[in-house]
């Protein structure tokens, strides 16, 4: 990690109307790099993923990706750099089918044979989303969409991915799944990930991790130390440790 | 009193002041620009409420001022024509919402049109219909311009109390739910169509209020042109500049878009007709304005209401709740929470009974696909039922086909009463609540009005009736907010009640949608992954909470769950479904311990962890 950051966060504050959300949130993404953003609900996870994106402006601070400085740049932009976002909660086009949901994350896409490979990548990673091809996204359930809307993001083959509860609503194993998709593409495509979770067990595939807490990061770790935070976290930020109540 | 709230009150004031002091002229325009601003704020109610658009309000106008007009000429007192002219225009808003019970959105608003096309083509052609030569004849006390402009002020303030009624009782979170989750808000014990319905007929009233306050003006009306297609048109954009949602936004626009082009007409400008200037540098300042602020004066307005507040008492500042739910002393709080139980229930169903819930052999087919087939459950009363499978296997379509939302064949017996066929809308009287794994509340609404909304089918009252806060729907309301308030603090979200949902976190919308279905009291609770979007503290939270339900009032829930440590603490009893069919049941541990389920749902590193408690 000695070159320069893909993705860098100085300072950011931002908030909705009144409120105020983030507090100065210092972060950054190494290329090639799986890094966590942990916090509880609340913490300013979202909101910082929201800010970094352009939907939201901020009150101080720099966004800056790739040398290029891109605080409140709208998403599109970021998209076209090849920063593409997975959001929690999935936003999917319902009335679209799966493979057309899988076209619009290529929208960006100019070269044909490119999305062509882009399909065939995708649907070796899921292939449920390639059994259900022609269903409405609509009529899957919602851990199928979880999986369809990171599919949709990979469609790109964007640089920066940034993945928003990647386990929300997934079965055990479903999200051991969706965490060994992430895995798998950023080894072999060389994509780098900024997970947003307070699913601890995304610590088990981060090079990094950062722990938000009433929109300010109060604890990062790095390498083997990602390993020793899960307990930590369990025990102190996350509160009551995960089924560790009888003995 | 808030400096922000203070400042409104004196610019009110003031353009009320003003107005008085306008003329004679200006006056007797204004109180035509008053009536528009009530059609506009009838058509508001449609837009912002129900979502739904029309295109027919200037000839519900029309049809309102006539009726009016015909009314006095018959020699009604001219309160019973204005009535008549509410009752008439009503009715025909109604006619006109028909559609919206089959269609939705666009082609509702392309048949208010055919409304409107209609109305010109049939209704106006006709002298009988409009009037023509008729007059109303006006009291000694409504004689002068300040009288008449009084009077137009009083319609309005009456409209504003409408609409402030309507906010805050079932009809407003009805709309609201009818709006955003339509097919959901039958849970509720909430029908959609009569809801529409009550939309289009209220907004109808309040246009045939601003008829009558036409009719009182002219007396007399020949022309139609005032009725037109242009002039619903103009409507929309009022309610557009305006912002939908905002009176003070929409008057405001009322006014701009009506009075300014009619004072300046009178008011020579140098060389230049002022006539041909006005529209279009009124209509480039439209633009203008609808991409500088798409939501119109009213956002302009609750801008500067925060600037006022922040520079005018600095400390004043609302300071953030924490978005999460707080810890709450359970023991405590579910004693008090037990008043929720306190439903009135049919004596069958108070009866008690081993199962609560059997299902036999269900079946649920979307078009091709068959979601899930020989599904056959039960749940015995006072367990925690846990449903887990692989995403997709079918659970939460089980869970449509229980609450009446998914086609079901086979049987599933309630308490012994077949729930195949019932409506939906039925089953939260017989005891059944549910949450959604995506949420079925109204993100635009305050916690509080949510858990207020799911306990619809409570208020037996019908919410015509509850605007109007007659008879029983007082004490149903207040009713609905004590039960409110126990549901907000057995989960820890009394702090939380007058935050708007949509800005709260995920897993924090997640718990309100769980306190909401507890508000129900409903015997039997399905949960739709219930701790997705929690943290481990808040799904041990959650947990607890499960446990208090099931231990302390008595509630029997089915869990949709991932969380493999919540399930293993809190479940009796689990079935796995896989591919829409069963293929495990037993304790946690037992079903966990399959290698089928390892295979399908478990995977093997929670495997390894071994799920349980440890």
């Amino acid at each position: 990690m000695s070159t320069a950051p893909l993705l860098r966060v100085e300072g950011l504050s931002s908030g909705y109307g009144p409120l105020r959300v983030l507090f100065g949130v210092d972060l950054d993404v190494g290329a090639g790099e799986i890094v966590a953003l942990m916090g509880s609900n609340g913490a300013g996870k979202t909101t910082t993923l929201r800010t970094i994106t352009g939907q939201v402006r901020p009150t101080d601070g720099r966004v800056v990706f790739d040398g290029v400085d891109v605080t409140a740049a709208p998403a599109e932009a970021l998209a076209r750099l090849g920063v593409a976002l997975v959001p929690e909660g999935r936003g999917m086009l319902r009335d679209l089918t799966v493979e057309q949901n899988l076209e619009l994350g290529a929208y960006v896409v100019r070269d044909k044979r490119a999305v062509r490979d882009a399909f065939e990548r995708t649907y070796a990673l899921f292939p449920i989303l390639q059994e259900r091809r022609t269903q409405l996204a609509g009529r899957l359930s919602g851990g199928q969409q979880q999986l369809l809307a990171l599919a949709r993001a990979l469609m790109s083959s964007p640089r920066l991915l940034l993945v928003d509860e990647a386990s929300l609503g997934l079965s055990p194993v479903m999200t051991e799944t969706a965490f060994d998709v992430l895995r798998e593409i950023n080894r072999s495509a060389g994509a780098t990930v900024l997970l947003i979770e307070q699913n601890v067990c995304a610590l088990d595939l981060a090079d990094r991790a950062f722990v938000l807490e009433r929109g300010r990061v109060v604890d990062t770790a790095e390498g083997e130390a990602v390993r020793s935070m899960q307990g930590r976290l369990r025990r102190t930020y996350l509160g009551v440790a995960e089924g560790g109540e009888a003995p | 009193m808030r400096p922000s709230r203070a400042l409104a009150v004196a610019a009110v004031a003031a353009a009320f002041v003003g107005s008085l002091l306008l003329g004679d002229v200006k006056l007797s325009i204004l109180v035509g620009v008053v009536a528009v601003a009530i059609a506009a704020l009838g058509l508001d109610l449609l837009v912002a409420r129900a979502g739904e658009l029309s295109l027919a309000h200037a000839a519900l106008l029309g049809i309102g001022a006539f009726t009016t007009i015909n009314a006095g000429d018959r020699g009604w007192p001219w309160p019973l024509a204005i009535g008549a002219g509410i009752a008439v225009t009503a009715a025909a808003a109604t006619i006109a919402g028909l559609p919206s019970l089959r269609i939705r959105g666009l082609q509702v608003a392309i048949t208010t049109l055919a409304f409107q096309v209609f109305a010109e083509a049939f209704l106006f052609s006709r002298d009988d219909v409009t009037a023509a030569g008729r007059t109303l004849d006006r009291p000694a006390m409504l004689e002068g311009d300040v009288q008449l402009f009084l009077f137009s002020v009083a319609c309005l303030a009456l409209v504003l109390l409408v609409r402030r009624r309507v906010g805050v009782t079932k009809s407003g979170r009805a709309f609201g739910a009818v709006r955003d989750v339509e097919a959901r808000a039958v849970c509720f014990g909430i029908v959609p169509g009569s809801t529409k319905l009550l939309a289009y007929a209220l907004s109808g009233a309040i246009v045939g209020l601003a008829g009558g306050v036409l009719a009182m003006k002219a007396g007399s009306i020949s022309a139609k042109d005032p009725f037109l297609l242009l002039e619903s048109l103009q409507l929309v954009a009022i309610v557009v500049v305006g912002g939908a949602g905002s009176a003070a936004g929409i008057v405001t626009a009322a006014v701009l878009v009506k009075a300014l082009p009619q004072f300046y007409s009178t008011i020579p400008i140098v060389d230049l007709r002022a006539d041909r200037v006005v529209p279009i540098v009124s209509a480039a300042l439209l633009v203008l304005a609808i991409v500088a602020e798409p939501q119109g004066i009213g956002a302009l307005y609750r801008a500067i209401g925060r600037v006022a507040d922040r520079v005018l008492r600095p400390g004043g500042a609302r300071a953030a709740p924490e978005p999460r739910p707080r810890f709450v002393d359970l023991a405590a709080a579910t004693g008090h929470a037990g008043a929720l139980r306190d439903v009135p229930r049919d004596l069958r169903l108070q009866m008690p009974v081993r199962a609560l819930l059997e299902t036999t052999e269900v079946r649920v087919q979307y078009g091709g696909i068959i979601a899930i087939e020989n599904v056959s459950i039960e749940v015995r009363r006072g367990e925690i039922v846990g449903l887990i499978g692989a995403n997709g296997a079918g659970k939460s379509t089980l869970f449509h086909a229980v609450s009446g939302l998914a086609p079901a064949t086979g049987s599933i017996r309630y308490r012994g009463v077949e729930l195949v066929g019932a409506p939906p809308s039925r089953r939260s009287a017989l005891g059944v609540a549910r949450t959604f794994q995506d949420m079925g509340l109204v993100r635009a609404d305050t916690v509080r009005e949510n858990v207020l909304l799911a306990q619809t089918w409570l208020a037996p009252t019908p919410a015509g009736v509850s605007i109007l806060g007659l008879g029983t729907s007082v004490n149903e309301e207040r009713e609905l907010r004590r039960r409110a308030d126990l549901a907000l603090e057995l989960f820890g979200l009394a702090h939380l009640a007058d935050e708007r949902l949509g800005d709260l976190p995920y897993g924090t919308m997640r718990t309100v949608e769980i306190a909401s279905a507890v508000a129900a009291g409903p015997d039997l609770l399905l949960l739709d992954e219930a701790t997705a979007g929690l943290g481990p503290d808040e799904s041990h939270a959650l947990g607890d909470r499960m446990l208090a339900l099931r231990d302390v009032l008595g509630v029997t829930l089915v869990v949709i769950e991932h969380h493999v440590p919540v399930i293993s603490r809190v479940c009796d009893y689990v079935y796995c479904l896989e591919s829409g069919v069963q293929i495990a049941e037993g304790s946690p541990a037992h079903v966990i311990a399959q290698p089928q389920v390892v295979e399908s749902f478990l995977g093997r590193t929670e495997a390894a962890r071994g799920g349980v408690d440890r």
